[in-house]
């Protein structure tokens, strides 16, 4: 007679989940969740180490700043995601002058991937790499995002300010691309 | 639900993601946690505003801007009440006014004193004026009287 019981278990789960999502969460959590995920994403985004550290140490700056927001936050991840893409724009139009700093946003020209990961001794796997690089730049963002991020198409459209639909389909194309450059089209 | 379905209708091949998955990504620079960490409490510490006294200021702002806004309304309606009041009153202008006014209306020049003076010779002869039509009246009204009447006087 399982109807008349109460799972204690996901019941208890549920009020755990319920508590965690009340109370704000503390800085070293936030950085031991994402802090590395965001400093990859930042590498990717700026192309550089020390730009990405420094907009890391914006961002957590901002997020020290942060205490009613994160009782609004649905979701942690999609959040300091968009947070952290912000500053990293911020800090292109801060560096480079407004005109030159969105030019640099659209074209994705200051990362890639190549910053963001080592070159790879295998031949196909550096051919991919290079490949990916030359996708444009919104591919190439939802890409990164949902291949080593693992984040849902919503999420997606969250950090990137775009439709789930956009991030669905430029994910699509940008994967059909690396397909075809890699030779497996069929 | 909808991205559930977007998820699942997505081609995504997996090879390609097995492949880009290989990639290793660059290695996080060493004491880069404890840097960022410290920064950041720095900054929560040296904010000029405590978030305490952030959320006051936001409430505080949020006054000052409804009353700002209501501001003017409420003056308008006072001016309309105040204007409403003045119109309806009796007797608020001073003599001086009404002196003013009159001799204004029947050409009196000079100074304040010289205006007040003439008005009061004004109106004092404009008494006398009443006083002697009266007489003439009355005058009038005795001639017949006079005429028929004899005189009580022995002749």
């Amino acid at each position: 007679m399982n109807s008349g019981k109460i799972d204690k278990t996901r019941n208890g789960t549920g009020l755990y989940r319920q508590e965690e999502k009340r109370r704000l969460p503390k800085l070293e959590e936030i950085y031991e969740r994402h802090g590395e995920s965001l400093y990859r994403y930042l590498v990717f985004r700026l192309g550089s180490v020390e730009d990405a550290e420094d907009v890391l140490q914006e961002t957590f700056c901002r997020f020290a700043r942060y205490t009613l927001r994160w009782r609004l936050v649905r979701n942690p991840q999609a959040f300091v995601f968009r947070v952290v893409r912000n500053e990293a724009n911020r800090f292109l139009r801060r560096k480079l002058g407004r005109r030159e700093g969105e030019k640099m946003i659209l074209t994705g020209a200051a990362g890639g991937f190549t910053a963001a990961f080592t070159a790879p001794d295998d031949q196909t796997l550096a051919a991919l790499l290079r490949s990916a690089d030359d996708l444009p730049a919104e591919q190439k963002e939802v890409v990164f995002l949902k291949v080593f991020k693992g984040m849902t198409f919503k999420e997606i459209g969250t950090v990137c300010g775009i439709s789930v639909n956009t991030a669905a389909s430029r994910y699509r194309y940008g994967i059909e691309k690396l397909r075809e450059a890699a030779g497996g089209k069929t | 639900m909808k991205d559930d379905k977007v998820n699942e209708i997505a081609p995504g091949p997996a090879d390609t993601e097995g492949e880009l998955r290989r990639l290793v990504p660059s290695t996080v620079p060493s004491g880069m946690r404890r840097r960022v960490l410290d920064r950041a409490l720095e900054a929560r510490l040296n904010a000029a505003l405590t978030p305490g006294m952030r959320v006051l200021a936001v409430a505080c702002s949020i006054v000052i801007v409804a009353v700002l806004a209501i501001e003017p309304l409420v003056g308008r309606h006072e001016a309309a009440r105040m204007t409403a009041l003045l119109d309806g009153r009796s007797s608020a202008r001073t003599a001086g006014e009404e002196a003013y006014d009159l001799a204004e209306v029947l050409g009196v020049q000079g100074s304040e004193a010289d205006r007040m003076a003439r008005l009061q010779i004004m109106a004092v002869s404009v008494g006398r004026e009443d006083r002697i039509s009266d007489f003439i009246e009355a005058r009038k009204r005795l001639k017949g009287w006079l005429n028929n009447e004899t005189s009580e006087n022995p002749i």
